[in-house]
């Protein structure tokens, strides 16, 4: 399912995202309008999608948000919402009054935390923070991206009890952002986060809560013992993939995901579905792949490449090791949107 | 009886004198809404529809369940907040009910858009000031090119069904003036072919029972011929690629506002798009 931006604007400056803008620095241009989330959720609905991701920057930072939430609520979409948790009162007070009676499922958000003792973070955030996750509760799934290697996650098990969130952490991978610069985890510092993550699977059996993985894991970096814990603690739901997930901009251009959100950026109203999205961006891939088979050297003869387990990390790496060298590989690797406004998507005729 | 409806005050004694005839009553207030269809039942006349003309946003408004059989048009300055009219969508969508908005602004278009999606039946009606044409045509692109169902959106519904590539298709019939269908009627029982005529004084001269065959009145004759006038004139409408589906219904506005021209012209040529997608591929049987 693809996730749409209501906004590129975002009120904080996370190290492992090249978001920056703040409020005050955005323009116009930088928000959904009506029409737009109207087209994009005809196309959700006619290619079968029943689920709306909202993100952002900070979608919240919309001045139609709980109103565009609304109105995808009485089109019967189930809501999803990724957030900062950092947003006005106002807002915060109309989402728990407005969305107070509804199941989870119909409207559930994913909050991005930062560990507060080693991302600096402003007393005022962590207080609108506490605010939001006291009010939303129990609609909450706690979610963190490892972006460098002594990460704690004590944090977010106390959140989980104090709060009443979701019992559910949704643990993410920093890659880099190719074309900017973002702090992210390197390949070969993957087997240490690997390690460090499990080392925590006490206390995620203590606390019962379940980890998901988002995408980009190699499969190979784990061991037996700890893929059979994952399949155990997650009902066998762990994936290895690598995208494409599909973002839709403000501006109705579309990309493969965050990572590669400057690579082979099309618009909206090039494609008649999802799926031709999609399959777009899966041939994009395979020829990348073709290219480089994924992080490491064994992933070219892996079986579980093969067998599409694995698709070999995230792309992001092995594109942004592209781009250090002379360009003698094929064109598609390429094609990067170098300017943060090319030409507007327009809609065909 | 005759074919014409008769858009009139909902007032009784004037109901009493249309018994058998189709009507259109027009209300500025919900709460007369039972009353005058009681009226109108006990005159014999026919219910067209009650046409409510209010001035407070859709969110603000309380609908009655016990409404819903009744053929309403209801006109209203703007949606108002959604989180209002979300609470009223379960009932609005029992109701037979056409929702209208000034196409005066480019809120309104929104508007009439959200409400589309939701699967309402709505109307872009004439405003107060100029019309964002811009925003009108992607309205219309999206009324007539929706990539799933929605709920018509008037003009541009009525123009995709009844446009003909060699007549004249009137859309004013959305908002009761097209003088073929609709007469209207003042508290005094006097008639003519639109509330602007009214207001003005042009009235046909005509009794009920002259209504009924009004076919042979001269006055109706000339007020078809009257679009007509227009070609006196080499610019302006006369010269439109959308006179065909506009009829110079901005012929006010034209001198000062022309992009009302490339909007109706690019209406008309979605029109045609659009009617020849849906025959495409369309078998036609034969007739025996």
């Amino acid at each position: 399912m693809p996730n749409v931006l209501l906004t590129q604007s975002c009120v904080r400056s996370c190290p492992y995202c090249f978001a920056k803008r703040h409020m005050a620095e955005s323009s116009p241009d930088d928000i959904l309008s009506w029409e737009n989330l109207i087209y994009i959720a005809d196309f959700l609905q006619s290619s079968g999608e029943r689920v709306f991701r909202l993100l952002g920057g900070e979608p919240t930072l919309h001045p139609d948000f709980n109103a565009m939430v609304l109105y995808l609520l009485e089109r019967q979409f189930n809501v999803n919402v990724f957030t900062s948790g950092v947003m006005s009162d106002s807002v915060l007070g109309e989402m728990a009054e407005l969305f107070a009676g509804l199941p989870p499922e119909r409207f559930s958000l994913i909050c991005n935390l930062n560990d507060p003792g080693k991302t600096r973070t402003p007393l005022a955030e962590q207080e609108s923070i506490r605010r939001f996750l006291r009010l939303m509760s129990e609609r909450v799934v706690p979610g963190f991206n490892i972006y460098r290697v002594d990460f704690d996650l004590d944090f977010l098990f106390q959140y989980i009890n104090e709060f009443g969130l979701q019992r559910h952490i949704r643990v993410g991978i920093a890659h880099p952002i190719v074309g900017k610069k973002n702090l992210y985890i390197h390949v070969s510092q993957i087997d240490a986060v690997i390690a460090r993550l499990f080392s925590y699977a006490p206390m995620f059996e203590r606390v019962r809560v379940k980890p998901g993985l988002d995408c980009g894991f190699p499969i190979c970096r784990f061991s037996d013992e700890q893929l059979a814990w994952l399949y155990r603690h997650t009902g066998g739901k762990s994936e290895f993939s690598c995208g494409p997930v599909v973002d839709i901009g403000p501006d109705m251009s579309v990309w493969p995901c965050f990572p590669l959100s400057s690579f082979h950026k099309r618009s909206l109203f090039e494609f008649n579905s999802m799926r031709e999205i999609i399959d777009y961006y899966q041939h994009v891939h395979r020829s990348v792949r073709t290219e480089v088979g994924g992080l490491y050297d064994e992933c070219d003869l892996c079986r579980h490449r093969e067998d599409g387990i694995c698709l070999g990390g995230c792309l992001a790496h092995s594109l942004a090791r592209f781009q250090n060298e002379a360009p003698v590989r094929m064109k598609e690797i390429y094609q990067w949107d170098t300017t943060s406004s090319s030409a507007r998507p327009t809609r065909p005729s | 009886m005759g074919h014409h409806i008769i858009v009139c005050p909902a007032d009784a004694a004037l109901l009493n004198r249309l018994g058998g005839r189709a009507v259109v009553l027009r209300l500025t207030s919900l709460e007369d809404l039972d009353r005058a269809v009681g009226d109108a039942r006990q005159a014999g006349a026919l219910l067209h529809c009650a046409a409510v003309e209010l001035r407070h946003p859709l969110g603000l408004l309380t609908l009655e369940e016990r409404w819903k059989d009744i053929p309403i048009a209801l006109a209203v300055p703007s949606v108002g907040r959604l989180r209002d009219v979300v609470g009223l969508m379960p009932l609005i969508r029992q109701m037979n009910i056409r929702i209208g908005l000034p196409a005066d602004s480019a809120e309104n278009l929104t508007g009439l858009r959200i409400l589309a999606s939701w699967g309402v039946a709505c109307t872009a009606t004439p405003g107060s000031g100029p019309i964002p044409w811009d925003r009108f045509s992607d309205l219309a692109t999206y009324a007539l090119f929706g990539l799933v169902p929605h709920g018509p959106v008037e003009p541009f519904d009525h123009l995709a069904k009844h446009y003909a590539a060699n007549a004249r298709t009137d859309f004013r019939g959305v908002w009761f003036e097209d003088p073929t269908r609709f007469v209207h009627m003042d508290a005094s029982g006097r008639f003519a072919f639109s509330p602007a005529e009214l207001a003005a004084g042009e009235f046909a001269g005509l009794t009920p029972d002259e209504v009924d065959r009004i076919d042979d009145s001269d006055f109706y004759r000339n007020r078809l011929e009257s679009w007509r006038a227009v070609f006196l004139e080499k610019d302006g409408c006369a010269s439109c690629p959308g006179w065909r589906i506009c009829l110079g219904a901005f012929q006010n506005t034209a001198r000062t506002e022309p992009r009302c021209r490339d909007a109706f012209g690019g209406l008309l040529d979605e029109i045609e798009r659009h009617q020849a997608s849906a025959r495409k591929g369309r078998r036609e049987l034969w007739q025996a």
